[in-house]
C-alpha cells in the first residue's frame, strides 16, 4: 500500500492508470484544516432565542425597605398564591432567564476563501496517506491503493446489491461494517429533536456524472456521496480530522487537476488557484545539507585562522595573570609585598607578646599577695573550704 | 438519512400518524408476506391481509400453526386464525389475536380485486425479478 505514487491504477479498469492530480502533493495542514472546520461547521446552524417577554409578562415592582423582605419587585394583587411572590429576576420562580438568548447572536463565521481552498487541498492530500486514514479510525487494510480510484462504471450503479458487492471487491466494506457496528443511541437530549443515532462516517463516493450512483449508495450506512464540484471540507474532513476515505471514479480523479489547477495551470474554476506547495520540499535538513550539491557549492572550512570568539577583556587590576603579561615585574612586586607583610605582622606579634607577658606575670604577683588573708572569717571560709560539700548540706537542713 | 423533503421522518409525527390511523390506512399497515413461492409467483414481498387468506405463524408460541383468517381486527392491530384460541376460565373459546407480520400467507384468497393489486405490485407479467427491473 504504497503512500504517493505518480500514478494510480484505476480498480476494475483493465490495468488502466491515471495520473496523480497535483492537490494530493499539496502540504498537511492540520491547523488550517481545523480552523476552517470550526468557522464552516457553525455555517448551518439556526437562530434560537427564549421568547422576547418570557418573564417579564408581570407588573411586578418591588415593595422597598420597611417590610422585612428582599427588595425584589414582587407580584401586585391578592386573592392568587402568585400574588406577592417574587419576580423578574433570574433567581425567581416564573422569572425570566439571566441574559435572556437572542435570535441576532452571530450564528455564521466567514472564512477566507483562500484559506477554505487550502483545507480542502489539504485534506484531499491526506486522503492519500494510509496511516492518516487509519489514524481516523477507516478500516483500509484490505484496500489494494490509497487514493482508491474506481473505473467509471462505477457511476453508472443502480442497484444498491451491486454498490455493496463493489464495495465488497473493493475491500472496502470493512469500513462499512465497522459504521454498522458503531450505531448506537445518541446520549442526551437529541434523541427526542428526531436525532436518535449516532454512528461513525464510512466512505466517501466522489463522482463527477451522477448515472445512479447517488441511489445506489446513499442507503450504505456510512456513505457519503459527493460531486468533485462540489467537495467541501465539512465531508473531506469531517469534525476538523483529515484523513477520510474517498473512493473516486476515474473521471472524478482526473477532474481534480482541472479544479484544483496545478503547478504550471491555474485552476478553471477557482480563479487565480493554484494548489499550495510546500515551502521546503525536502525536509529533512541534516540530508539537505549534507548532499553533494550543497557541499560543493561551499567553501573549505577555515581551520586555525578563525578564532571562535573575540579574545575576552580582562581587567588587570583585578586579573593577575592579566596583569602579569601587561607588567612582568608585578609578580616580583607582589611576593616581596607578601614577604614584607609577613616580616612585619612577625615582628608585631613578637612585641604583643612581650607586652602581655609582662602584664600577666605583674597580674600573677599581685594575686598571689592579694591571697594572703587571714583572721575569724577566713578561717571559717578555710574550713567550709576543706570540709566541702557535707557542710553545705547540713547549711541546707 | 432523510431523502424527501416533502415526508416526515419526525419520530413524532410519525408515531402520532400510525398509531391514530384509521381503518383504511391500517389495512396497508397490517400486512403480510408472502411465501416464497407466492413471491415468485405474484412478484410482491407482501400484501394486506384479508379474511380467508391462509397463514402461518412464524413467531411466538403458535409458531408453524397454519389456518385461515377468520377476521382483521384492525381496532387491536391483530389477526384472528382458525384453531388458533384459548380457553377462557369459564369454558368458552376465544380468538387469540396475532400480528399480521407474524405470518406468511401461504394461500391467497382470490377476488378480482385482489388480482388486481397483485397485477399492480408484480406487474401483469409476473416473475419477481422482472417486477424488480421494471420498479428501478
Amino acid at each position: 500500500m504504497p503512500a504517493a505514487l505518480p500514478t494510480v491504477t484505476v480498480q476494475n479498469g483493465n490495468g488502466a492508470s491515471c495520473a496523480m492530480p497535483e492537490v494530493f502533493l499539496s502540504p498537511i495542514r492540520a491547523d488550517i484544516v481545523n480552523a476552517v472546520h470550526t468557522g464552516l461547521a457553525k455555517n448551518d446552524r439556526q437562530a434560537y432565542a427564549v421568547y422576547r417577554r418570557a418573564g417579564h409578562q408581570t407588573a411586578a415592582e418591588s415593595w422597598g425597605t420597611g417590610r422585612a423582605v428582599s427588595r425584589i419587585p414582587r407580584v401586585p394583587g391578592g386573592g392568587t398564591h402568585r400574588a406577592g411572590q417574587g419576580a423578574f429576576g433570574n433567581m425567581c420562580r416564573g422569572g425570566r432567564m439571566f441574559a435572556p438568548t437572542k435570535t441576532w447572536r452571530r450564528w455564521h463565521r466567514r472564512v477566507n476563501i483562500k484559506e477554505k481552498r487550502y483545507a480542502v487541498c489539504s485534506a484531499i492530500a491526506a486522503s492519500a496517506v494510509p496511516s492518516l486514514l487509519l489514524a481516523r479510525g477507516h478500516r483500509v487494510e484490505g484496500v489494494p491503493e490509497v487514493p482508491l480510484v474506481v473505473d467509471d462504471s462505477a457511476s453508472s450503479i443502480k442497484k444498491t446489491a451491486k454498490a455493496v458487492e463493489l464495495l465488497k471487491q473493493l475491500g472496502a466494506y470493512a469500513d462499512i461494517e465497522k459504521v454498522k457496528a458503531s450505531r448506537n443511541v445518541r446520549s442526551g437530549k437529541g434523541k427526542m429533536r428526531n436525532r436518535r443515532y449516532v454512528q461513525r462516517r464510512g466512505p466517501l463516493v466522489v463522482y463527477s456524472e451522477d448515472n445512479g450512483v447517488t441511489r445506489a449508495f446513499r442507503n450504505i450506512p456510512g456513505v457519503e456521496l459527493c460531486s468533485v464540484d462540489r467537495l467541501g471540507l465539512l465531508t473531506l474532513a469531517p469534525g476538523g480530522h483529515v484523513g477520510r476515505f474517498i473512493i473516486w471514479t476515474k473521471s472524478a480523479f482526473e477532474k481534480l487537476d482541472s479544479i484544483f489547477g496545478t503547478s504550471t495551470s491555474k485552476s478553471a474554476s477557482k480563479k487565480g488557484w493554484k494548489p499550495p506547495t510546500n515551502i521546503m520540499a525536502q525536509t529533512d535538513l541534516t540530508r539537505l545539507i549534507n548532499s553533494d550539491e550543497i557541499q560543493s557549492a561551499l567553501n573549505a572550512p577555515k581551520l586555525g585562522a578563525i578564532r571562535a570568539h573575540a579574545p575576552l577583556k580582562r581587567n588587570p587590576l583585578k586579573n593577575k595573570s592579566a596583569m602579569d603579561k601587561l607588567n612582568p615585574y608585578a609578580k616580583v612586586a607582589r611576593e616581596m609585598q607578601a614577604r614584607a607583610q609577613e616580616e612585619r605582622s612577625k615582628a608585631k606579634a613578637a612585641k604583643s607578646n612581650a607586652a602581655r607577658s609582662a602584664v600577666g606575670q605583674k597580674f600573677y604577683e599581685s594575686m598571689k599577695v592579694d591571697s594572703n588573708y587571714e583572721g575569724e572569717l577566713f578561717e571559717d571560709f578555710d574550713d567550709w573550704l576543706t570540709r566541702g560539700a557535707p557542710v553545705v548540706q547540713q547549711g541546707d537542713e | 438519512m432523510k431523502y424527501s423533503t416533502a415526508v416526515t421522518s419526525s419520530r413524532r409525527k410519525t408515531r402520532k400518524a400510525h398509531f391514530t390511523a384509521p381503518s383504511s390506512e391500517r389495512r396497508k399497515l397490517m400486512s403480510a408476506a408472502l411465501s416464497a413461492e407466492l413471491k415468485a409467483q405474484h412478484g410482491a414481498n407482501a400484501v394486506p391481509i384479508r379474511v380467508n387468506d391462509e397463514v402461518r405463524v412464524t413467531r411466538g408460541s403458535f409458531k408453524n400453526r397454519e389456518g385461515k383468517v377468520v377476521q382483521v381486527y384492525r381496532k387491536k392491530w391483530v389477526i384472528h386464525i382458525a384453531n388458533i384460541t384459548r380457553d377462557k376460565v369459564n369454558g368458552t373459546q376465544i380468538q387469540v389475536g396475532v400480528d399480521p407480520s407474524k405470518c406468511i400467507i401461504t394461500k391467497l384468497h382470490m377476488d378480482k380485486d385482489r388480482k388486481a393489486l397483485l397485477a399492480r405490485k408484480g406487474g401483469a407479467s409476473g416473475s419477481a425479478d422482472e417486477a424488480m427491473q421494471t420498479v428501478s
